[in-house]
């Protein structure tokens, strides 16, 4: 397995992100920009960078019209996938008026988080607490069937009950949130009552990633305590849960649709890295079910910020503090891998 | 004479002058009780014996108004008890610390109380006896029942993080526990009593015993901040010592006061005596530990108090044996006999050369204080004492200088204690010996000493040593046999440039395990004593193997264990276990392995933050010599037995994995069944119906929408 290795960025990488069909990589950073990528070769489609400030999360709508970014400028904005140039919408300006202008909202906090909902009709928000701001996430009605007529409008806005809210997904169902708290805990709201469903804490430390598997029915969380854990969206969060230790504080975990494994990544924080020896800096694969720890692949010299898995399960990519993607297609040897042959003939071999 | 009413006397002169003044201090007088009884004309001789007792603690200047001695005006001697007036309330209360139920003699016991308690016994209004409420008996758990396990498995106690388990240890399968970890189990450390009845454990208040099936606590021993623990080898005493100096309360009387070593009785959990630390001890620093040595059936426990003396305690009355120390000047250290020799508990000290007397190595019975071997010795530096395991040998290992100074030269000296007087063998040695272990109920031991690659006849002189050639050496020692008859230790095989720096034999004898120890970790070679096939003299072996002596010496294996620092031997000498761990300083992922008792790994694994791993102890096999022989006997037959044992355990643990596989695929399976009902009726495709994997190319199964119509309604 050859990685591709891409440098778009300056600085550390935020996210990762295919669209659909998982022709398109998309990765955001704190230098502003927002990087597209074909995903096959790794050759450049195109960059964006009309925000202010480090670029926090992106969303891709289903049919790879447009995609939606939040940034540390306060501004969430719309663009248009094939131009690359901001989407424009009819709105109420400071003096009362209705204007046109470019789909730029401005906002009290930062926005951290952001995902389309899977019915593509409202857009789910996570706000920082940072200048004094309540955690909240907020929902608004989305309309960009007619990406020249975009409608916008806030629907609703939750407030969490305890730890502040990092990440937040929609459940399969569309009906229901998952979201991340800083203080490990994970927990099930849902959208119409705004009330939360259940609570439970599966980490100690901070949780820093949380992603669904495709179809939505189950999550994973990577948390700085070194672990990652997987749990169904339905049920109480105990059953079924599986716990996927790595050696260092992890900051992205990802499912793979296709197989049973789990890719995590992480590595010591940036200021602990002088003060210790091996920074860790490699992606760590598991065993979705037997929580075993199949293998590592190394090459990134910052901690891996974010992994991405293909929506097809053929490659993953990883990006890192160092600012780097390494797009890795995955080999025969991999699809032809069952651990599960595997284990059971390591028993036949002892008896 | 009129008649005058005893009311219209005026008593108040009389009442003035005898009256009693309440602030007297009863504080500084004391009644000592338990006197001998002696005639008035034996008084002032008795008064002069007590008075020079308490001389000791308090000063007694005016010996006549001290002690008033109330007689028996019928038989005119005294009642057996005495007034003490000290001169104030802290003599009186160093005395009844220092003295009460202390031996005035063979026959009288000192009681010494305060006035005021009596006056307080006297003033109590309760005069009918109530019977305490006795506590429900509670019956102790099963005290050996890991012992009665079928399988013959040994136990032992894992302490890592924060957390303690207890785990069956069978080969190379997976550690089954007896006891699930346990978080916050202690505050400090765990060990095992020496028969591996109790497991202790500390808390901030004391120390606990744990003990059968369950290990539910037993004892309770409120002691606080206890940082060090032994006990007496037949687990009935506990010893316990706590850098901070004990106050009355709870268990403890003032008697107890500024104290740090208890002795307590693990049956009863009562205080049984109390010491302070000997002068010795060094400021700041541990005291040594452990602070006392115990005869092999207990009775008897002893330390070095100060350099001068050594005490030896009996452990029925908790009092000096003879009521005196045993003068030992400049004494350098001491060892109990592992077993009764004789019927006799026998410890061997020595003491170094002082004021033109040569050096000596006694040996003592402890019941008696009496010297039952004396050995001069000239030139001597240092001594160490090696018990054999049945009492049958002892040895010392000599030290002296050489005649420049400037390096050591060791000798072995070896008495045999089933023989009258003790006779005497010595070996000498050219250079310096590291360490010494005799084989287990066996007369074989083994040295690790320096040597010369030739020893030349200048080297056995003590000069010329030239130091960058020495090599290290270990040899094996054997009784020759002489037409059946005993004769003297013969070097064996001796295997030159083999650093070890510890030699430890398995508990059953016959294997031995040489560790040295190095900045990387460990190495360990396996030896056999008995190797049953022919051996060819090694290269290194300098020795030829000699017919007459029942040895036959064979290096199993060498391993590595990098980062370990600590190695045992099970106590049934089956595995060897050598393991990392916090004690050493550094924190993070620790391992453990287990060896056979041939050098094979049998299996590795990880823990975080591995503080202790220590296998429970075994006590010692009721088996006579003729049952252990029959045994042993048997061994060839049940060989079969336990091999088919062993198979089906192996194929059951298989079978283990095999359903634990199926068991987590199947829970998979019904999640996934019951999550995609719920998706499917969300109009969602699962996952795993969306792709196919053929190999190695994914097939994506897409949803094309066919037809779009749409319906106006008005």
């Amino acid at each position: 397995m050859i990685p591709i290795v891409v440098k778009g960025h300056e600085r550390p990488i935020n996210q990762l992100k295919y669209n659909t069909d998982g022709d398109l990589l998309f990765s955001i950073s704190h230098d502003r920009r927002v990087c597209i990528w074909f995903s096959d070769t790794g050759e450049l489609f195109g960059t964006t960078d009309k925000h202010g400030g480090a670029v926090n999360c992106i969303d891709i709508d289903r049919k790879s019209t447009f995609f939606i970014t939040c940034s540390t400028d306060f501004a969430i904005q719309f663009w248009n996938l094939k131009t690359g140039e901001l989407l424009e919408y009819e709105h109420e300006n400071k003096e009362g008026e209705v204007v046109r202008g470019p789909m730029r909202i401005k906002y009290s906090a930062i926005p951290r988080f952001l995902q389309i909902h899977p019915d593509e009709n409202k857009l789910l928000l996570v706000q920082d607490t940072k200048m004094n701001q309540p955690s909240a996430i907020v929902i608004y009605d989305i309309d960009m069937h007619d990406l020249e007529n975009p409608v916008l409008k806030q629907n609703k806005v939750i407030y969490p009950k305890g730890s502040p809210y990092v990440k937040a997904v929609w459940t399969y169902d569309g009906k229901r949130i998952i979201a991340a708290h800083q203080d490990g805990s994970v927990s099930r709201t849902c959208v119409e009552t705004g009330e939360c469903e259940l609570s439970a804490k599966v980490h100690n430390d901070n949780i820093v990633d949380l992603q669904m598997s495709q179809d939505r029915s189950y999550f994973i969380t990577a948390s700085r305590d070194e672990t990652a854990v997987l749990l169904p969206v339905d049920g109480d969060f105990q059953t079924m849960k599986k716990k996927f230790q790595g050696d260092t504080g992890l900051n992205s975990a990802a499912i793979s649709p296709i197989k049973d494994i789990i890719i995590a990544g992480g590595g010591k924080k940036s200021i602990e890295v002088t003060t210790s020896s091996g920074g860790k800096f490699e992606a760590h694969f598991f065993n979705k079910l037997f929580q075993a720890d199949l293998g590592r692949v190394g090459g990134h010299f910052g901690p891996i910020n974010s992994i991405a898995i293909h929506p097809y399960g053929t490659s993953y990519a990883s990006g890192s503090e160092d600012g780097t993607i390494r797009i890795h297609h995955f080999d025969k040897s991999y699809f032809e891998f069952d651990y599960n042959e595997v284990i059971k003939e390591g028993v036949e071999d002892t008896e | 004479m009129s008649a005058v009413s005893v009311n219209d006397i005026d008593f108040r002169d009389l009442e003035e002058r005898y009256a009693v003044d309440e602030s007297l201090n009863t504080d500084e007088y004391v009644i000592c009780d338990g006197l001998p009884i002696v005639p008035a004309s034996k008084i002032s001789k008795l008064v002069k014996v007590i008075a020079k007792v308490f001389s000791s603690v308090a000063a007694i200047d005016d010996v006549e108004n001290t002690f008033e001695m109330p007689m028996d005006p019928e038989t005119s001697k005294t009642l057996g008890f005495a007034f003490i007036r000290f001169r104030n309330a802290t003599d009186a209360q160093n005395a009844i610390k220092a003295f009460n139920r202390k031996k005035l003699d063979s026959k009288h016991v000192m009681q010494l109380d305060k006035l005021s308690t009596v006056k307080k016994y006297l003033d109590t209004k309760e005069t009918e006896y109530k019977e305490p409420a006795l506590p429900e008996f509670k019956p102790l758990p099963h005290l050996k029942s890991w012992l009665t396990d079928e399988l013959g498995r040994d136990q032992a106690a894992v302490h890592y993080e924060q957390e303690v388990t207890v785990q069956w240890i069978r080969k190379g399968s997976a550690p089954q526990p007896a006891l699930a970890p346990v978080t916050n189990f202690t505050s400090g450390f765990v060990r095992w009593s020496p028969q591996g009845s109790y497991l202790l454990s500390t808390s901030p208040r004391g120390v606990l015993l744990h003990a059968g099936p369950d290990f539910a606590v037993v004892a309770r021993f409120p002691h606080k901040d206890v940082k060090l623990v032994d006990f007496s080898p037949d687990e009935r005493f506990l010893v316990t010592c706590a850098p901070a100096e004990i106050r009355a309360g709870g268990p403890f009387t003032e008697q107890n006061e500024g104290h740090n070593i208890v002795i307590w009785s693990t049956e009863t959990t009562n205080v049984l005596r109390s010491f302070p630390f000997p002068p010795t001890k060094p400021v700041n620093g541990p005291p040594q530990w452990p602070a006392f040595k115990w005869s092999a059936d207990s009775s008897y426990f002893a330390r070095v108090f100060s350099k001068d003396e050594l005490c030896i305690y009996s452990s029925k009355d908790m009092s000096l044996v003879g009521k005196k120390s045993m003068q030992t000047p400049g004494i350098g250290n001491f060892e109990f006999a592992p077993v009764t020799v004789g019927g006799k508990q026998l410890l061997v000290f020595w003491t170094p050369e002082f004021n033109n007397q040569t050096a000596r190595v006694c040996i003592v019975d402890a019941s008696t204080k009496e010297i039952v071997h004396n050995r001069s010795l000239f030139n001597v530096e240092s001594v160490k004492f090696f018990w054999q395991s049945e009492g049958k040998y002892l040895c010392s290992l000599i030290g002296r200088l050489t005649k420049n100074k400037k390096a050591m030269i060791s000798s072995l000296e070896i008495y045999r204690l089933e023989e009258k007087n003790f006779p005497i063998e010595v070996l000498d040695f050219t250079d310096r010996i590291f360490d010494f272990a005799w084989e287990p109920r066996s007369d074989r031991f083994v040295v690790n000493f320096y040597t010369l690659p030739v020893p030349s006849p200048e080297a056995r002189n003590g000069a010329e040593l030239s130091l960058s050639s020495r090599k290290y050496a270990l040899s094996f020692y054997a009784l020759e046999r002489v037409k059946k008859l005993q004769g003297t230790w013969k070097e064996t095989n001796r295997f030159v440039d083999r650093p070890a720096s510890r030699l430890v034999w398995s508990p059953r004898g016959r294997f031995l395990a040489t560790v040295s120890m190095s900045n990387v970790g460990l190495q360990v070679e396996f030896w056999d004593v008995d190797y049953e096939a022919a051996v060819t003299p090694a290269a290194n072996s300098a020795l030829p193997a000699a017919e007459d002596l029942p040895i036959n010496v064979f290096l199993l294996a060498s391993r590595e264990h990098s980062s370990a620092r600590e190695f045992s031997w099970d106590p049934s000498g089956r595995y060897f276990l050598t393991y990392s761990s916090t004690r050493d300083g550094t924190q993070g992922t620790k391992s453990y392995i287990l060896w056979d008792h041939v050098g094979r790994q049998l299996r590795q694994e990880k823990f975080n933050g591995l503080m202790a791993f220590l296998w429970r102890p075994r006590p010692p096999s009721p088996l006579t010599k003729e049952q252990r022989r029959a045994a042993s006997k048997k061994v060839k037959q049940l060989v079969e037995q336990f091999d088919m044992q062993d198979a089906a355990m192996a194929a059951n643990d298989s079978d283990d994995l095999l359903r634990f596989i199926e068991a987590t695929m199947e829970s998979w399976r019904l999640y996934r069944k019951d999550a995609k009902q719920k998706l499917r009726e969300c109009g969602i495709v699962p996952e795993e119906e969306r792709y196919e994997v053929r190999d190695g190319t994914v097939y994506v199964r897409r949803d094309v929408v066919v037809e779009e119509t749409e319906e106006v309604v008005d």
